[in-house]
């Protein structure tokens, strides 16, 4: 226990992840965000004339938005001094051996293809604004799986893609949104065809490299009636003295009774704006389940919903947040009820240290038709220290009588008794205390798939260790 | 908005002419809440632009329960005939504040030196006949380690109100007050009430809102928790029918150490009522040792009602202890099923299952005289609703 102790002291101090390559790179944009970067970008990848056009509507979107003025601190945003679009190398590469070294060095310091071996069904992986690296278990392509970096779907699957993109998440929705949807790249394109069921996870990896970076990945899953499928996805970035943004849009489909997991372990370094919209649409008796994790970033803003869009379907989201020093966490969940007889279920858990700010924001909704409703909301919160803080921004509109709905939050420090307790066992405090954080975060650690990926295990275990035990 | 200060008003003794037309110079320069403001995102605050209306006059009666005469300790009187009455000390400042500084025309005063106990409720009858917009005001304070128990009932009539009432409350030190508002406006009547208390060291403040009427309410009521030891209730009871639209805010601000705090609402909707509460616990940096509570329950009894709610939390500092909850459910059918079984029509059952549900907070008043004559106005309101 008393390493554990230790380490828990070293949370947030220590970032594994912080190295960096020298940049070798095809083509890296200027900085800033012009039209005619749009236009090149989209001409570099050889796009078909309607997306081009969405990525000029959503520009003009983006510039006409105002910055939100809620949640984190976004005014420090500069714009113009972010590259846009960095092309680090000619194509993504389905043999390992193929990828540039430098670059395969990276991902073999984070354990990528050791944990795809032994693991995975499938891996992507992305550096700067493309996916280098992507591969798929034969047997899963055979049966039709596609599973794909987006800027491929758009060439193989086009009409796929222009029927799904952006239906779940317009343009119009919020001003990141637009501006994913100006300059995407990359990203995930999962499709799993009808009675499918992908039993071991898919995985992602998105690493930053360059500094003043924006990263924009694209994600779309769809599953096609009675499938399956678990996505995961890390990030992690070198540490940078002036910021870079990420800001993905992941867009998720189920329909009639399938399943999707989507699990996040976020460890960007704390130099990281994180500002992505997350939303799924559940169709009859369909189950989408958030399992996220925010430990890294400077400040990530992050609301995964689903949209309960017929009856039978149920949405579960799980969050744990951690902020350090400097950073702020602003995560939550929306639950939409537009169908009669929905469930869904929020747990969020956050724990503040070092001056850090969680922020719990969610909504609840429930349109006047959607009867025989359940949902649970419960935000627990923990502050370490007196420098700490933690809000919790619950929203609730129930426009439909019959429901049963219930929210409930706390936030308190580790608790006398329960410390007293442990230290009467003969635990020093600081034991003590690491062993009641490490309940605390339980129910997210339990549902983490730690037997499938080694190196989310090893990442889990550097930031959290100590915490959890 | 309106253009000229009126002192029709009898009995204008403070403040004068000069500072009425002062506090309405700076109402026109402070801004008009808008659609994008936090706390009115779900009730237009146009409709409580007073824009031509004219003002009106509030009638204001007070009695107490049980006996004829108060204690010379405790001074009671209108509001209008009060001397040296420290108007604005307590409330926030906004364009609604300062119009109601110039236009204030009558409304509670009431005083309990150190160590008076009044042992029987005080009463205010606050009655606003004429249409128009009406600026109801009110003062008491609560002395050292004085008690006593404190009602305002609000009434219109049927024309077309705007009323904007707005109550301080201060508790001195070891200070015990209950205070009661009873709001039981007209159809017509939409009202703004803005309550705002200060507790000092070990003062403790047990505040009751009753929504019962008007046509549409947005109602904020906060608590200044300023002495350790200090504790601030803030329960309420809503009854919402036919198209009424109620939206509260309540907050407490945490701002020392060792200071408790306690919300509860229970809201009970039929027609298309609608109610949105918003609550918000904040706790200051170094406020430790905080206990807050916050809870808002929501009984939906038919289709078209709709709730809203958002309990808050922003607590910044570690050794606390914050919670809040906020529940939404129909009543159960098979409880429906028993009464009716026992010969109750369908509207008794629905009453008395509203009845079980207010129970809770009814709870938590000590006070037996208060209990029965609230259990009479909302026994009123609410035979008249459901027979």
């Amino acid at each position: 226990m008393s390493s554990d102790a230790a380490t828990l002291e070293e949370i947030g101090k220590e970032y594994k992840y912080g190295f960096h390559d020298a940049e070798d790179y095809v083509f890296k944009s200027g900085k800033g965000l012009t039209e005619e970067l749009v236009r090149e970008m989209s001409k570099m990848k050889g796009e078909p004339e309607w997306m081009l056009e969405k990525r000029l509507h959503a520009l003009k979107v983006f510039n006409e938005k105002p910055m939100p003025q809620w949640g984190g601190e976004l005014n420090e945003i500069d714009f113009a001094n972010i590259h846009y679009y960095v092309r680090p190398s000619e194509k993504s590469e389905k043999n390992w051996d193929d990828v540039p070294e430098y670059i395969k060095n990276t991902f073999d310091k984070l354990g990528i293809p050791e944990a795809e071996r032994k693991f995975l069904a499938g891996v992507s992986a992305q550096y700067e604004s493309e996916v280098v690296y992507h591969s798929i278990r034969e047997d899963l392509e055979k049966e039709g799986v596609i599973f794909l970096d987006m800027d491929s779907a758009l060439k193989q699957y086009p009409d796929i893609v222009k029927k799904y993109f952006g239906t779940v998440i317009p343009t119009e929705d919020n001003k990141f949104s637009a501006l994913n949807t100006a300059v995407w790249s990359g990203g995930s394109f999962i499709l799993v065809p009808k009675g499918v069921r992908v039993e071991i996870p898919l995985q992602a990896y998105f690493r930053i490299n360059a500094q003043n970076m924006g990263q924009f990945e694209r994600t779309l899953i769809i599953t096609e009636p009675g499938s399956y499928v678990h996505y995961i996805e890390g990030c992690t970035a070198p540490i940078y003295s002036s910021d870079s943004l990420h800001s993905a849009v992941v867009e998720l489909i189920a329909m009639e009774g399938s399943t999707i997991r989507y699990t996040t372990i976020q460890n960007w370094s704390n130099n990281v704006y994180n500002l992505v919209t997350k939303r799924a649409q559940a169709w009859k008796n369909a189950t989408v389940e958030w399992v996220d994790g925010n430990l890294g970033s400077k400040l990530t803003m992050k609301y995964p919903a689903v949209y309960l869009m017929e009856e039978g379907a149920r949405g579960e989201v799980l969050s744990i947040a951690y902020a350090g020093k400097g950073q702020h966490q602003d995560a939550g969940a929306k639950m939409v009820h537009v169908a009669p007889n929905t469930a869904s279920t929020v747990l969020s858990k956050s724990i503040s240290k070092d001056g850090g700010r969680t922020s719990y924001r969610g909504l609840v909704k429930v349109y006047p038709n959607a009867h025989d409703i359940k949902c649970n909301v419960r935000c627990d919160a923990l502050l370490l220290d007196e420098e700490s803080r933690s809000d919790t921004y619950p929203y609730m509109e129930i426009d439909n009588k019959d429901v049963q709905i219930g929210h409930e939050a706390t936030v308190s420090k580790v608790g006398d008794e329960q410390l007293f307790y442990l230290m009467s066992r003969g635990l020093s405090e600081n034991d003590a205390i690491a062993m009641i954080v490490n309940g605390f975060f339980e129910p997210f650690i339990k549902e983490l798939p730690l037997e499938y990926a080694v190196e989310l295990n090893r990442l889990i275990q550097l930031e959290m260790e100590g915490s959890i035990g | 908005m309106m253009a000229t200060v009126t002192s029709e008003f009898k009995g204008l003794v403070t403040p004068t002419l000069e500072g009425r037309k002062k506090a309405h110079q700076e109402a026109l320069e402070l801004p008009f809440p808008t659609g994008k403001d936090e706390a009115w995102r779900r009730t237009p605050p146009e409709k409580f632009h007073p824009g031509t209306m004219k003002a009106v006059p509030v009638a204001t009666s007070f009695k107490l329960f049980a006996s004829d005469k108060a204690p010379e300790g405790v001074v009671i009187n209108q509001l209008s005939k009060a001397q040296d009455v420290p108007l604005g000390s307590i409330a926030p400042t906004n364009v609604f504040t300062k119009l109601s500084e110039a236009h204030w025309s009558d409304g509670a005063y009431a005083v309990f030196n150190q160590e008076q106990v009044l042992p029987h409720p005080l009463l205010f009858e606050h009655n606003v006949s004429e249409g128009g917009v009406a600026f109801p005001r009110s003062y008491v304070k609560a002395g050292r380690f004085s008690k006593g128990v404190v009602i305002e009932h609000y009434r219109s009539g049927d024309a077309e109100t705007l009323a904007i009432p707005v109550t301080e409350l201060y508790l001195e030190a070891g200070a015990r007050m209950d205070y009661v508002v009873v709001h039981q406006w007209g159809a017509n009547t939409r009202y703004l009430p803005i309550f705002r208390a200060k507790l000092e060291k070990d003062a403790h403040l047990r505040v009751l809102f009753v929504g019962l009427g008007g046509q549409m309410g947005k109602n904020f009521m906060e608590g200044d928790l300023d002495g350790e030891g200090s504790k601030s209730e803030i329960l309420g009871l809503v009854f919402g029918e036919g198209r009424q639209h109620l939206d509260t805010d309540a907050l407490h601000y945490h701002n020392v150490k060792n200071t408790t705090s306690d919300v509860l609402f229970h809201v009970a909707l039929t027609g298309r009522s609608r109610s949105v509460f918003s609550g918000n616990i904040w706790v200051a940096e170094g406020a430790q040792k905080t206990d807050a509570y916050q809870r808002c329950r929501n009984l939906l009894l038919s289709e078209k009602a709709r709730a809203d709610a958002m309990p808050k939390l922003e607590i910044s500092a570690n050794d606390v202890r914050c919670t809040h909850g906020a529940t939404f459910a129909t009543y159960d059918p098979h409880q429906q099923f028993y009464l009716r079984s026992r010969g109750l029509t369908k509207t008794q059952a629905e009453h008395l299952l509203i009845t079980g549900f207010y129970q809770e907070v009814y709870g938590r008043l000590e006070h037996e005289e208060l209990v029965t004559w609230l259990d009479e106005q909302m026994e009123q309101v609410l035979s008249k609703a459901l027979g």
